[in-house]
Formats: structure tokens, C-alpha cells, sequence
């Protein structure tokens, strides 16, 4: 179930013609309105669009942490969109690793009770070399006893992408991970999710509007009003930027 | 490397979070002292055989005092969990399921309600216990289902009020939480409205029964408090919507008083919930309060118009402690001789088994002289002559309407000395407090009574005696006991005024708990509430709001939500406090003496607690660093 083999093939996670429409009738806002994608498997995958684009609504449905009004998800082959809450649950805690925007740590728990916690409270021991490798690369061994609050925003994110990461699961979804940080821990943080991708093969799908981060992707898909609008390999910040121009010009 | 559990989340987060264990843990605390204490005053002065007016009062008020108590719980421990939506759904996000969210905010809820619930039964105990001493002179009586009782309370309510908010907390999508978006304040339902009309209309026909029926007695009093009872919770639940109303009305005045003002309507307005179940608190204990001071009151105005009524006589020998039977047949005899009386009343009190056709069931029995009713104790007849004592027995009203008794009926009195013997119903007679029950002559009762002694002894004296001649031939009469005085009829009353004083210092006792529990409980959800709003306080900092307006702003908002739970609150206390009176005192609903001023005095107070309630929230919020209170989550 790990993939910690760089490069498996296959697909890790894929979406068929997404929906979701948030409210009813007349008055209901498509924030998906159709999105087939792919995930292939030990890749990372950013995803752009101007805000109000439903590039979050995207994570969150891939994630089982909304539910689509229309379509299916699959992770690891696996259709989520019929399951019911202890399922899902299962699923994030097994498969999925999460790294939010903020507050992403619970505040009672330490360094490392945070990074283990998906893995403690679903019994299982966690994997002792590959959280020695994550932990090599997070750089914070000196400070596993420390709690959140004693933390700077950057390392806190670290912390964060390491629990995500620990459990080795079949997908990472980030959601503005750098949203919160400044230039540099922003660059460390993403130079750290670029060597879990490279060194470890985990797939990772970063939702985020700022172009310099997601030129450090492997590929962008470029979200519109709810639809895929574009893609783009091997980015640069300037192509993404100069793509997004294009999309804020057809909104308009 | 330890493994985190359930039990670990939930044990750090207690320590974690000291301020918010203290509240929880206050309010555990202040609700079961509350209950302790009440269950205390109740089991202690039951015992000492005062009047049963007293005991189902207090009785009530235990009642009321668990749906008080249980109800400051709730009402902090929703808060509190609340405020946490966001730390739940991020560990819903990372993977604990629903059960194991819902095991650590119960064994959170469990361990503070252990806690504070032992806490919270040595604090009622204390003050109870205090109170008695002070009050009464007594000692508190100790009773296991008393103490376990509040234990119950506590965890029960700290589980379910739990259990409830993790299910809501469990509802709100983990996006939302995660984004620290708050769940918009939900709108009164018309669910709360159905269920509030529910308990409204059976509520209210009941209470309407028990005010208007003549058969009023103490079932029928406890079913129109229930009546009560009902309609309050039908105000609870939809005091939601409830609340608008008066805060519509007192938003216009409010907004002259510039943007602070505005701000502050606005804020009690927005969230119609988190205000209602403020004012509901301060609601539920001032219904109390105001229910007690009315019932208090007319007890007062009753006993003295009662007992005034019924003396006639001039003179009263009785315990100068006004403890204990100590009047023998010998001493009242000694009396009767003294120059200048003319008869003396000594009424002795039994419960005998009675039978009445095929009714067999225990009553009080009053024994008197038959020569002494009229100059010494009136009595009030409703058919019959005090004279056709000599005949048979009397029966009061009460009596002869419960088992459908009227003269010429036949009646088996069992004798502790004699067995049974028959009698005859020769009259029915208004009960008054020295005389009620059946009435059977002295002549006729004392040689079979087990227990003959008397409380008092009321000595009419003949119209042309001197009556300090006769008082002075009385305490003459009793030289040899020394414990006896001799008092007049205006000191006598006066004492019968004090020992209802001193119930009513009981009662008081406990109103001023029920009061410091309600401006605690007002502080409470304040500070939360203001915690909750951090950023919105800051950004109002931000914008250009002094800190002096913020501080206005909670003052105002306190204020107005105490002003709202007061008038709901006396509303309530008026439906409680009348069925009481009326209940324990056998008059109309509307013969309740209604204490105007000191609740007018409750209601000033009570806004101005408001304001002091807000003191250390308003402080907290005045400090709140700007950028911090944006920047955080």
C-alpha cells in the first residue's frame, strides 16, 4: 500500500466528472462544474486558478473531507465517492496525508506525538525508517519534545508535512501550505515537499495562487469557474504568471 | 516513544487549556454546590419537623435548583466545545473517527465533571451547613442519595451537554472548521418553536386547573408547579426568538448612545442563541428567586393575618424557646385557677389513624377544651356550632372535602390508648394554623392520648380582670418552671412573626447563592464569548474603536442580555411563587403577596451585576493586542 518506491507506475488518484453545487435550486453555486483529472502516481501536481475557482472545493472532495454533489474520486483504484463516514475516515487517516494553511497541529501534543498521531490512533506502529528518513529531512530532531505554540510559522508547516508524510500514504494534499509563510520558510517548505516527491516517489497535489511555488511542480493544472482549463509541464514562474494573466483576461 | 491515545488527547488537553478548565470546572462547581446545598437545607429542616409548608417548598426549590444547575453546565460546557470546532475537525481531518472525537470530549467532560462535582458537594455542604448554623442554630443532616445525588447530576450533565456539542461539533463539515469559518449561528427553528408549543399548552392548562380549582392541596399544588415548570422550559427553548422582541425594543434606545451602543445591540441581536442561553440561565435562577420572595412574602402576611386571627386570647404561656411540648394537663389546670382567667386553650397534636365509611388513611387530630374556643382560639365554622363539639367531632374544610365528609357522617378514630372508637362529624370548621385537622374534645381524647403535653397555652381572661394581675397570678402559676414566660398576645405574635422570619432567612440564604451563581454564570459565557470573538474585537480596535468604547460595548451588551433574563425571570418566579403560596397556604393565586419593590430592586441589581459581570471580559477584550487578534488562527 506504501509507495515508497520512486516512480511506481499507475494512477494514485483521479477524478471523472466532478460536481459540486453548494446550495439549491436556482439559487445553487456550481464550485465544480465537470472536472475530469489524474494523479499519476510519484508526482507533483499544483493546482492554480484565481480564487473562487474551486480549486480548494477539488482538494477537499479528493480528500473525502467534502462530498461531490456529482462524479467520482478514486485513490488507489479505489471509488471513495459511496463511502460512509467511518470509511472516509479510515481512508484519511490511512491513505491520505493532509497539510492545511494553518493550524494545522493540535497544540496539546509535541513535535513528534503530532507527526505520529494519524498512525497512534489507528493502533498501528509507525514505520521507524521511513520516519527517521522524513525526520532527517525535516531537520527539527532537536526540537521533538516542543509543542506548536514554540514553533515559528515555517517549522510549524514542517511539522505539518511531516505527519502528512510519515504514514506514507497514497496522496499529500496541500492547501496553501506557503499561504501563511514568508519567502524563505516558504521556498524550505516547498524544497521539502519537491524532495518527498523526488527521493521518497510520494504523489503530491498542492493547491496554491502563488506561481513561484508552483513552478516548483511538476506539472500545473490551471483552474476556471469550476473547469479545467489548462495544464502546463515543466513550469517556470513566469509561464505560470503569464497563463494566469491570460485566465483573469477571460474572466473578464 | 509513548503512543498517543484518546485518553492522552483528552487528558492534555485538560491541562492544556487551565483558563477553560476553570470555567468548566466553575461551573460544574457553582451547579453542584448548588444542588448539595439546596438537598442539604432540605433533608436538615424536613428533620427538625418544621411546618410542611416549608419542606415542599424547599422541596420544589431542590427541584428547581437541579434544572438550575444542570442548566449552568450545559450551558458553559456547549460553549467550550464550540470554541474548539476548529482543533476537532482537524483532528477529524487527520483521521480520528467520529466515536474517538466523541470519547475524548466525553472523558474530558467526565473528568471535570468528577471533579468539579466533588468539589462543588463540599462547597453546597459548607455553605449549607453554615446557613443552618447561623440561621437555625442546627446541624446539617447528612444523607447518602443527598450527597450522591449532586455527583449524579454533575457527570450526567457534563456527559450529555458533551455529548451533544461533540455531535454538533462532529455536524459542522471539517472544511469549514479548518478554514475557521464558524458555523452561521443557526436561526430559531420552527422545530424549538413546535416543541416549545408542546410544552406550552400542557403546561399552561395545567397550572390554569390547579389556579382556579377548589380543591387545591399540596398534589394538586406540586401538579400546577410542574404546570409552571413546563411553561418556563417552553421559554427556554424558544427564548431565541423570545429574546428579540426586548431587544428590539431596547435596541432604539441603545443606538443614542453612538456607535458603542449600536454595536452592542447588534452583537446581543446577531446570535440569538449564544444570548438566549445567558439570559436563560439568569431566567431559570431569578424564576427562583422571584417564586421564593413571593412565596416567602405571603407566608409572612399569612401567618400573621392567620395566627391574628385565630388568638383571641389575651395572654400565652409557652417555652421561652418556644421548643418542645412542655405544657402538661396539670400546669394548664394550674392556669384555669389563677384569679381573672377565664379559660385556657392548650390545643395538643396528634396523627391518628382515621377510617372513614371504607377510607382508612392517617390524620392530624387536634385535641382542645370546647370552653376555651371562642374566648381563647376562634374558630371559624363553616357548617355546624363550635358547640356541637360536645356531640362528636369537628373536621375541617380540607378534611371533609378530601374524603367527602359532612356532619352527621361517621367517623373511627384510633385511640394510641383505647383502640377505636366512633364518632360522629358534628360540624366542619375553617383549618387555621394552632387548630386543623379532626378537632375532638379534651375530655374525650386526653385520657386515651399517649402523648399529652402542649405547646402553648392561650388564656383568655374574663372582661373586667386586670390583666396585670392576671399575668402576674400566672407567672405565679408557673414559678416552679423556669423555662415557661407569660407573654401578651402582641409579643406572641411577634415571636410567630420571627420563627417565620427565620424561614424566611433560610430562603434567603439560598436566593443569595441562586444570585452569585447566575452573575457567575453571566461572566462565564461572557468571557467566552468574548475569547470566541478575538478577531472580531480586534478588527473594531482596528478600525478605530478606543478601548474605552469596547469596554462599553460588553458593559452595554451584559447588561441589556441580564436586563432581558430579569424580566423573563420575574414573569416566570410570579407563576412559581403564586402556585406555591397558594399550594402551601390554601388561598386564591391572586392572594400572592407580590414583594414590588425588592423586585424592582432585583431587576436594578441584577443590570447592574450585568455590568460588574462584564468587568473582567470587557477588560479582556479592551487588552486584546490588535494585530495579534487579527493575525491569530
Amino acid at each position: 500500500m506504501t509507495t515508497t518506491t520512486p516512480a511506481a507506475p499507475g494512477v494514485a488518484v483521479s477524478a471523472t466528472g466532478l460536481v459540486k453545487v453548494y446550495g439549491e435550486g436556482e439559487t445553487g453555486v456550481a464550485a465544480l462544474d465537470g472536472v475530469d483529472v489524474t494523479f499519476p502516481r510519484g508526482r507533483f501536481t499544483a493546482v492554480m486558478g484565481p480564487s473562487g475557482s474551486g480549486k480548494s472545493t477539488l482538494l477537499h472532495c479528493l480528500a473525502g473531507l467534502d462530498r461531490p454533489t456529482g462524479g467520482r474520486v478514486e485513490i488507489g483504484g479505489q471509488d471513495i465517492t459511496g463511502m460512509d463516514d467511518d470509511q472516509l475516515t479510515r481512508l484519511r487517516r490511512d491513505r491520505i496525508g493532509f497539510v492545511f494553511q494553518a493550524y494545522n497541529l493540535v497544540p496539546t501534543l509535541n513535535v513528534l506525538e503530532n507527526i505520529t498521531l494519524p498512525m497512534d490512533v489507528a493502533g498501528r506502529e509507525p514505520d521507524r525508517e521511513l520516519l527517521a528518513a522524513i525526520l532527517d529531512v525535516v531537520g527539527l530532531g532537536d526540537r521533538l519534545g516542543h509543542r506548536p505554540a514554540q514553533l515559528s510559522g515555517g517549522q510549524q508547516q514542517r511539522v505539518a508535512c511531516a505527519r502528512a508524510l510519515a504514514s506514507g500514504p497514497e496522496v499529500v494534499l496541500a492547501d496553501e501550505p506557503t499561504g501563511n509563510l514568508d519567502s524563505r520558510s516558504g521556498a524550505e517548505l516547498l524544497g521539502f515537499l519537491r524532495r518527498a516527491a523526488d527521493e521518497l516517489g510520494q504523489t503530491i497535489v498542492m493547491v496554491t495562487h502563488d506561481p513561484t511555488a508552483a513552478s516548483r511542480a511538476d506539472r500545473v493544472l490551471f483552474l476556471a469557474d469550476g473547469r479545467l482549463v489548462g495544464e502546463l509541464s515543466a513550469p517556470t514562474p513566469e509561464r505560470v504568471l503569464e497563463r494566469m494573466r491570460r485566465l483573469d483576461g477571460r474572466r473578464s | 516513544m509513548g503512543r498517543v491515545t484518546v485518553r492522552t488527547l483528552a487528558l492534555r488537553a485538560l491541562a492544556a487549556h487551565r483558563a477553560r478548565l476553570a470555567m468548566t470546572l466553575a461551573a460544574v462547581v457553582l451547579g453542584t454546590a448548588f444542588v448539595a446545598g439546596a438537598l442539604c437545607f432540605t433533608d436538615s429542616t424536613g428533620r427538625a419537623g418544621d411546618a410542611p409548608a416549608l419542606r415542599n417548598a424547599l422541596l420544589g426549590f431542590a427541584a428547581i435548583a437541579v434544572l438550575v444547575g444542570a442548566f449552568v453546565i450545559a450551558n458553559t460546557f456547549t460553549m467550550l466545545v464550540g470554541q474548539r470546532t476548529r482543533e476537532l475537525a482537524l483532528l477529524r481531518a487527520v483521521g480520528l473517527s467520529r466515536r474517538q472525537v466523541r470519547r475524548m470530549v466525553l472523558g474530558e467532560a467526565a473528568a471535570a465533571g468528577l471533579l468539579g462535582g466533588l468539589a462543588g458537594i463540599a462547597a453546597g455542604w459548607g455553605f449549607a451547613a453554615l446557613a443552618l448554623r447561623v440561621l437555625d442554630g442546627a446541624a446539617p443532616v447528612v444523607r447518602w442519595p443527598s450527597l450522591l445525588a449532586p455527583l449524579a447530576v454533575a457527570l450526567a450533565v457534563t456527559s450529555l451537554s458533551a455529548l451533544a456539542a461533540a455531535r454538533r461539533a462532529a455536524r459542522t463539515p471539517p472544511v469549514a472548521g479548518l478554514r475557521g469559518e464558524a458555523a452561521p449561528p443557526p436561526r430559531a427553528s420552527r422545530r424549538r418553536a413546535a416543541a416549545a408549543a408542546i410544552l406550552a399548552v400542557p403546561g399552561a392548562a395545567v397550572y390554569g386547573y390547579a389556579a382556579v380549582t377548589d380543591r387545591i392541596d399540596e398534589q394538586v399544588g406540586l401538579v400546577g408547579l410542574g404546570g409552571a415548570a413546563l411553561c418556563i422550559v417552553a421559554v427556554v427553548v424558544s427564548a431565541p426568538a423570545l429574546c428579540q422582541l426586548p431587544l428590539a425594543l431596547l435596541s432604539a434606545p441603545l443606538a443614542r448612545l453612538g456607535p458603542a451602543g449600536r454595536l452592542a445591540a447588534g452583537n446581543a441581536r446577531r446570535d440569538p442563541r449564544r444570548t438566549a442561553a445567558t439570559a436563560s440561565a439568569l431566567m431559570i435562577s431569578l424564576s427562583v428567586v422571584t417564586g421564593l420572595a413571593i412565596f416567602g412574602h405571603s407566608l409572612e402576611r399569612h401567618t400573621v393575618a392567620g395566627v391574628g386571627r385565630e388568638v383571641a386570647a389575651q395572654l400565652v404561656v409557652e417555652p421561652a424557646d418556644r421548643r418542645g411540648a412542655a405544657i402538661s394537663q396539670a400546669t394548664v389546670e394550674r392556669l384555669a385557677e389563677v384569679a381573672g382567667v377565664r379559660a385556657v386553650a392548650a390545643p395538643r397534636y396528634a396523627s391518628l389513624p382515621l377510617r372513614a365509611g371504607p377510607l382508612s388513611t392517617r390524620a392530624s387530630v387536634t385535641v382542645a377544651d370546647p370552653a376555651a374556643l371562642g374566648p381563647a382560639l376562634r374558630l371559624t365554622m363553616v357548617s355546624g356550632r363550635v358547640e356541637d363539639l360536645a356531640d362528636g367531632v369537628l373536621v375541617d374544610a380540607d378534611l371533609a372535602r378530601r374524603y367527602g365528609l359532612s356532619v352527621g357522617d361517621r367517623l373511627g378514630i384510633g385511640w394510641p390508648a383505647g383502640g377505636e372508637r366512633e364518632t360522629t362529624v358534628a360540624g366542619v370548621y375553617r383549618p387555621g394554623r394552632l387548630i386543623s385537622g379532626v378537632l375532638v374534645a379534651q375530655s374525650v381524647a386526653l385520657p386515651r392520648l399517649a402523648e399529652a403535653n402542649a405547646f402553648a397555652a392561650f388564656v383568655a381572661l374574663d372582661p373586667a380582670a386586670d390583666q396585670a394581675a392576671a399575668r402576674a397570678g400566672l407567672e405565679r402559676a408557673v414559678a416552679d418552671r423556669p423555662e415557661l414566660v407569660v407573654r401578651s398576645r402582641a409579643a406572641y405574635l411577634e415571636a410567630e412573626l420571627r420563627g417565620a422570619d427565620r424561614i424566611l432567612g433560610l430562603l434567603y440564604a439560598l436566593l443569595a447563592l441562586a444570585v452569585v451563581i447566575g452573575v457567575l454564570g453571566v461572566a462565564n459565557t461572557l468571557t467566552l464569548s468574548v475569547t470566541e470573538r478575538t478577531r472580531e474585537l480586534g478588527l473594531l480596535r482596528a478600525l478605530g474603536l478606543t478601548r474605552r468604547q469596547l469596554r462599553t460595548v460588553i458593559r452595554v451588551e451584559s447588561a441589556l442580555i441580564a436586563l432581558v433574563g430579569g424580566v423573563l425571570g420575574i414573569a416566570g418566579g410570579y407563576l412559581l411563587g403564586a402556585m406555591f403560596q397558594r399550594a402551601a397556604l390554601r388561598t386564591g393565586l391572586l392572594e400572592a403577596a407580590v414583594p414590588v419593590g425588592q423586585l424592582l430592586a432585583a431587576l436594578a441589581g441584577l443590570a447592574a451585576a450585568g455590568v460588574l459581570a462584564a468587568a473582567w471580559p470587557a477588560r479582556r477584550a479592551a487588552r486584546a493586542d490588535v494585530l495579534a487578534a487579527i493575525a491569530s488562527g
